[in-house]
């Protein structure tokens, strides 16, 4: 197991390094950072000045190592426009994104894994079919579309509910359930699907055998055992909703890494672009990284392979 | 499996290409089947409901925008757009894909290790993040919306083929062509990749799905195909501010992303099922 940890472990930087120089060429190509910190009426002599003290003249793989050097030791620049250290500013917005990936994340496990549940007791019915088709197309669903659908009923329409914006527990609902949306049916028919292959095996038929109620077989034999794909899903998910609540946090204006990564996109403020980029991936390898951990703990034979 | 029993045996698949071919149609017979000209401005007419409300207008069935454009034949022609988009991005991204998996798998060694590293590399971002970020460097335009998307989702190809021609590759019918002197190319295009021909086509029905969803994504974030030409998620976005007063206008083009992508999946899904004898008896 260690050896696997390890193995794993140093497989971590190499994305990160790719995902950095990629991020930190495209945003040179929008333009030289000295003259977007300067703005417009900066002289040639100040722009050259400190082009010199930024090392922008020097050619832009020594820069590039250079940011590598400093951003390892927590130093990812300045940003141009909020004039403060960038990494600071990604890290303020984390919590807000991290609270909307865990509630979208929870509040999708929670609906997939029940309904899923409900489906299968129910198999072969209309309730099975309408279930799953409503799954099928909530995959289909553009989940900016749904999110402006919700805010028109409940916030504009039903009041129930503020449009947008951070603070209490009412801002979050309605970019939880947008963000849950978009992967609730997969987890609702991954759930089927494995509680439908496990209740092939022979210990269910056991179960059946010995006379148990079909609830007792459904919830105590099969169910367990159906969870472990659901599990191992929920846990790479997390990353992934992490970075991927982009398109949620611009619609509820949800002051998160997204919204600031975009924001920061158009207001050409480059360090902090490469910044969030670059922290958002470390946590997606991270995420993916405890979720192949965890489930090498759970199944020996993902060790092995390895 | 023959096409004829899929099409009996699953459900899903018929009603999946229907929709894909319908979808299809609209788009190449645009100019003959749209009422108006998806740019034209109408600006007396604007915000007009749909025809069949109190006080729609008749000559806009599916009512009007803010500029007074037709929102069906804007719809009409948006099918153009996901369409390409979808199409040209699969085309290009199985293509990639599907090569570096082949070479990988087969070959091994460096081959592998530097494939699957840039794999990995674009799994550590979400791509539709990506996108948006490589998008607004180098502009909006229908090309480089296509070129980014490929870029982001050659991936999922190459993965699939790679553990596919892993396995083949041990195979009698592979060692036996390497024994008779094949050359590479050869056994690649003649043995290995017929076998891996149905997941690829699985594959590519759910990636166009998932693309043209990314496609709508971008333009409603204004990094799309860019305006005034009509696509279906820039619609949805330029009448969410007038949600209130005229729903028609975001309602219809959501509506169109949705059945596109929905008949689009179930097309994928079903293939998928009818594919995989495992998958088979579940249902």
């Amino acid at each position: 197991m260690t050896r696997y940890v390890a193995r794993r472990l140093l497989q971590v930087p190499v994305p990160l390094l790719l995902i950095s120089i990629v991020v930190f060429a495209l945003v040179r190509i929008t333009g030289d950072p000295a003259v977007l910190y300067l703005g417009q009426d900066a002289t040639p002599e100040q722009i050259r000045t400190l082009q010199q003290q930024l090392g922008l003249d020097q050619p832009i793989w020594i820069q590039y190592v250079r940011y590598v050097r400093q951003a390892a030791q927590g130093d990812m620049g300045r940003s141009l426009r909020y004039r403060r250290p960038a990494l600071a500013v990604v890290v303020e917005r984390l919590p807000f994104t991290a609270l909307l990936a865990t509630t979208g994340l929870l509040l999708a496990a929670l609906a997939g894994v029940v309904i899923g549940v409900v489906s299968t007791r129910y198999r072969g019915t209309w309730g099975d079919v309408f279930l799953v088709g409503l799954s099928v197309t909530g995959q289909a669903m553009p989940n900016f579309w749904l999110g402006v659908v919700l805010v028109l009923f409940f916030a504009v329409r039903l009041q129930w509910l503020p449009t947008s914006g951070a603070g209490e527990w009412r801002h979050l609902v309605l970019p939880s359930v947008t963000l849950a949306s978009f992967i609730m049916p997969h987890m609702m028919l991954l759930t089927r699907t494995a509680l439908l292959e496990v209740m092939q095996d022979q210990y269910v038929t056991v179960a059946r055998a010995k006379g148990l109620p079909e609830r007792r077989v459904l919830y105590r034999h099969a169910l367990r055992n159906a969870l472990n794909p659901v599990v191992a899903y929920v846990g790479l998910q997390f990353g992934n909703l992490m970075g991927g609540s982009v398109i949620t946090e611009i619609i509820f204006a949800w002051p998160g890494v997204g919204q600031l990564t975009i924001q920061s996109i158009f207001n050409r403020d480059a360090p902090v672009v490469v910044a969030a980029v670059i922290i958002l991936a470390l946590i997606i390898v991270l995420c993916n990284l405890a979720a192949d951990i965890a489930n090498a703990l759970v199944d020996p034979r993902i060790r092995i392979q390895a | 499996m023959a096409l004829g029993r899929i099409l009996r045996h699953n459900r899903n698949v018929p009603v999946g290409m229907a929709v894909l071919i319908i979808v299809t149609l609209v788009a190449v017979l645009a100019s003959w089947l749209a009422p108006h000209d998806p740019l034209e401005q109408d600006l007396p007419a604007r915000l007009q409901p749909p025809a069949w409300t109190a006080e729609g207008d008749r000559r806009y069935l599916l009512g009007s925008d803010d500029l007074g454009r037709d929102i069906l034949s804007r719809i009409i022609f948006g099918a153009r757009i996901s369409l390409v988009v979808g199409l040209g991005v699969i085309a290009l991204s199985g293509t990639i894909g599907v090569t570096l998996g082949l070479v990988a798998g087969f070959r091994g060694g460096w081959a592998d290790t530097v494939v699957m590293r840039l794999a990995d590399a674009q799994q550590a971002l979400p791509g539709i993040l990506l996108a948006i970020i490589i998008t607004a460097t180098v502009g909006a335009r229908l090309s480089n919306v296509v070129l980014v998307l490929a870029f982001t989702s050659w991936p999922v190809f190459a993965r699939i083929v790679y553990s596919a021609v892993r396995s083949l590759k041990e195979r009698e019918f592979v060692q036996a062509s390497v024994a008779a002197g094949a050359s590479v190319s050869r056994i690649l295009l003649r043995h290995v990749l017929p076998n891996v021909a149905a997941t690829i086509i699985v594959i590519a029905a759910l990636q166009m799905g998932r693309t043209i969803l990314a496609e709508a994504s971008l333009s409603f974030l204004g990094l799309g195909v860019p305006p005034p030409a009509p696509s279906w998620g820039g619609m949805v976005s330029e009448g969410r501010h007038r949600l209130l007063v005229a729903p028609w206008t975001t309602t219809y083009p959501g509506l169109a992303i949705l059945v596109t992508v929905w008949g689009i999946n179930l097309l994928g899904d079903g293939l998928r099922q009818a594919l995989d004898p495992r998958l088979r008896h579940l249902r």
